[in-house]
């Protein structure tokens, strides 16, 4: 409260909210002027896997150690360029960036966001192609009526998605206190932010929200193409690589368009595994079961039949039979080949005494397990069997159109010559029949409804049908574009539905003044 | 085998004899390279038997001050003999040794409970240094002369102001056919940056008795201007530490021109080093 130079005149910082406690008890004989106190509520962008740029920590972004770029991912054209395209950049390269030495396991110390410093918008933290979007809502003028209550500063939040999403959610809690009290700090009254997550984003946004505390710093989460109960594109990429057209092509880099340069990535770490279905992962028909072997003169049941981590994770996958073995008992279809997650810490069979000692000191399966056993607590946590937790204030929108993992469809088929089990954009599982005969189970191209990634079923997940406009929805959109320009129907719906979580805050807001 | 390889076995005589250090050359893993004027050697490292052992140079961290830097994070200091220095710690899962013998370093890992067959190995593969030694597995100024390995790998880096060089051979249990084969991510990497490939030479080259795929490639987009890289793959026999699989990268963002001469001089300088 102040009264500058007139002495007849006095003035008011109020808050928007705290309006109604002026309406009485003011001196008649002086003139009141009262400014009101917009309220910020910072917009938060939570990008996807492999959305956040990320270093090792204290060294210079610019260098380089034992051998490799101190900035470890980036999706700016020029370092993937170097260090991806025109590198030697095979699954042990893949992995050193992303884990670390062969002789070492995922730590989540071992890499960090590569953020300014101070962090600011956070935006260099993030990928770039992101910023189309985020730019744009950093512009838009149209808020209407909540322009006289509410500024919306935008900020990206990038993650180590590496890590496991319980840390992530931690993480994201702890950054938007910060935000908050930045905001603060300009406008004089934050409160809480408004949450915008792309894919995996999602997770870290609920992990937040229900598992983290932060549920009531958030004023409300817009999710887009979150895979809620995971996706089955998980194992397809794993087993094949990544398929998926020019705009997955970063990921695809990053990851590796074959299984021998995928598993030592997202096999070692537990962010990666968490994008695998959970235990309430349905298809879009409906069924438990998504990993499907055809074409068996015995059918085959669909796998899991209850719980994908005891029945597919963790089983050793041996794409290949024993020697001489018929029928052969080759686990082929589990999800990890033991082989492929160190390969340059991987010992061969047999050799002299030392190489077998190496052997039996190597076994990468352990570590595997501990990142299992962090995405399936996760999982367990975050989508209970009753349902996914979620905030109450929330807005979900999926991507169709696009030929998606919905199951994975193993083909049983006559093989006459052997070949390679992991051939670009590709899987072939090798067995002997009960006849002996040399027989493949190849993967099959991903079919179903979706967003080429995550399938209907999983996005939808956490939809309500009760929910206020723009309600939750599906667009033909695209996994890893959704929010790019080329879907401005998903720009608009998530503008529309940050609308309605701000109305609703306006809401409770009124709502709490009119009580006092 | 070319005449120099011979000459060189020949000069090489018996197992662990000293000759002096061609400072031109680059002994690395079972193999031995040029290094052009000009080029630095920016990272190399060799890993046989799962561990991972290399020469001191200036920049290393004493033995007392890396003890200091471990801290809090060490277990146990094991008892490995012959003058070795030792110690076992944790970074974050992981329990690691370090160990230290003059002008040899090693470091492996090892699950909890078997941390005796780690120390073995590491005792053994730095007791089989030998300074100046022409034959075995080259960490530099001497090599590791001891039964070949399952699992050996090395990797070295050289630089200047413009080019970038990597060696890296690898054991493999099936060759590895993989490796710079084809163009399909890098067309599709140009095509997404709206820029184009184009193939300066691609077949099958003889180096030291040994033919791997040729590839030289340019890629030109609006952003990051004309990139070249060439490089040289030997997919690698099975199981054999002698023939291994065999990768020569070389790259710059300048003109490839000044790339041609010093790629020519390091790939046809390629000699393996005997084993024994």
């Amino acid at each position: 409260m102040s009264n500058a130079g007139n002495p007849l005149v006095k003035k008011h910082d109020v808050d928007w909210n705290k309006v109604d406690e002026y309406k009485t008890g003011l001196s008649t004989k002086l003139r009141h002027e009262f400014e009101v106190r917009r309220e910020a509520i910072p917009l938060v962008f939570v990008p996807g896997i492999m959305g956040s740029h990320l270093r090792r920590p204290g060294l210079p972004r610019d260098g380089k150690t034992d051998g490799l770029p101190n900035l470890r991912w980036s999706t700016d054209t020029g370092w993937v360029l170097s260090n991806l395209i025109l590198a030697d950049s095979d699954g042990p390269r893949r992995r050193a960036l992303i884990v670390g030495s062969p002789r070492q396991t995922f730590n989540p110390d071992y890499l960090e966001v590569d953020e300014a410093t101070p962090p600011g918008d956070g935006f260099q933290g993030i990928m770039k192609d992101y910023q189309e979007f985020l730019n744009k809502l950093r512009e838009y003028k149209e808020w209407g009526e909540l322009d006289k209550y509410f500024v919306f500063p935008v900020y990206a939040v990038g993650y180590n998605w590496a890590d496991d999403v319980l840390r992530g959610g931690k993480y994201l809690a702890k950054k938007i206190d910060t935000i908050i009290e930045e905001a603060k700090g300009v406008t004089g009254l934050c409160e809480k932010v408004i949450l915008i997550s792309h894919s995996m984003g999602g997770l870290i946004c609920r992990s937040a929200s229900e598992l983290a505390g932060s549920r009531s710093k958030i004023a409300g989460i817009v999710h887009g193409v979150q895979p809620v109960n995971g996706s089955p594109a998980a194992y397809w990429r794993v087993k094949a690589g990544f398929e998926g057209g020019l705009l997955d092509i970063l990921v695809r880099r990053a990851l590796g368009s074959d299984g021998t340069r995928v598993t030592p990535v997202l096999g070692n770490i537990p962010g990666g595994l968490t994008l695998l279905p959970n235990k309430n992962y349905r298809t879009n028909n409906k069924e438990v079961g998504w990993l499907k072997i055809t074409g068996s003169a015995e059918p085959i049941a669909p796998l899991p039949k209850a719980d994908p981590y005891q029945e597919i994770y963790r089983v050793k996958a041996q794409p290949k039979p024993n020697q001489g073995e018929a029928p052969s008992n080759n686990a082929y279809w589990g999800l990890i080949d033991p082989g492929l997650l160190n390969p340059d810490n991987a010992a061969a069979p047999g050799g002299n005494r030392r190489d077998r000692i190496n052997a039996d000191l190597n076994d990468p399966w352990p570590a595997y397990l501990r990142a299992l056993d962090k995405a399936e607590s996760l999982h367990d946590m975050l989508s209970p069997s009753n349902g996914p937790l979620q905030h109450p204030q929330t807005f979900a929108v999926s991507g169709t159109g696009h030929d998606t993992a919905h199951v994975v469809e193993l083909a049983i088929e006559s093989n006459w010559v052997r070949y390679d089990s992991y051939p670009s954009k590709g899987f072939r599982g090798f067995f002997n029949d009960a006849n002996g005969d040399r027989m493949q189970a190849v993967l099959q191209e991903p079919t179903g409804e979706g967003d080429g990634t995550v399938p209907l079923s999983s996005a939808t997940a956490v939809d309500v049908d009760e929910r206020p406009e723009p309600k939750d929805k599906s667009f033909p959109a695209e996994h890893q574009g959704a929010y790019g320009d080329k879907f401005e129907i998903v720009q608009e719906w998530a503008i529309d539905a940050i609308k309605t979580i701000a109305k609703h805050r306006y809401h409770e807001q009124r709502k709490g003044a009119a009580a006092k | 085998m070319r005449t120099g390889f011979v000459l060189a076995l020949i000069l090489a005589g018996c197992q662990g004899e000293k000759l002096p250090v061609d400072t031109n050359k680059e002994s690395i893993g079972r193999f031995r390279i040029s290094r052009p004027p000009g080029l630095a050697v920016a990272y190399r490292m060799q890993s046989i038997y799962g561990v991972d052992v290399w020469s001191a140079t200036e920049k290393q961290t004493p033995w007392p001050q890396r003890l200091a830097e471990l801290g809090l994070s060490i277990k146990s200091r094991p008892a490995l003999g012959s003058g070795i220095e030792g110690v076992w710690y944790k970074v974050g899962e992981d329990l690691l040794i370090d160990a230290n013998k003059g002008k040899v370093w090693a470091h492996r890992g090892a699950p909890e409970g078997k941390e005796a067959g780690a120390e073995e190995l590491v005792r053994d593969v730095i007791n089989s240094y030998r300074e100046g030694a022409r034959n075995g597995f080259s960490i530099g100024p001497g090599a590791i002369v001891i039964e070949t390995s399952l699992s050996e790998t090395a990797r070295l880096q050289m630089t200047n102001e413009t080019i970038e060089v990597e060696f890296s051979t690898r054991t493999v249990q099936e060759p590895d056919t993989r490796k710079f084969m084809d163009t399909g991510d890098e067309r599709d990497f140009a095509a997404l940056a709206g820029g184009s490939v184009t193939i300066l030479r691609e077949g099958e080259r003889t180096i030291a008795g040994t033919t791997g795929h040729e590839l030289w490639i340019e890629i030109t987009t609006p952003k990051t201007g004309r990139n070249t890289r060439y490089t040289w793959h030997f997919p690698g026999e099975p199981r054999s530490a002698t023939r291994p699989s065999v990768t020569l990268l070389a790259k710059t963002a300048s003109s490839p021109a000044a790339l041609s001469p010093i790629w020519e001089a390091i790939l046809t300088s390629i000699d393996t080093i005997p084993v024994d």
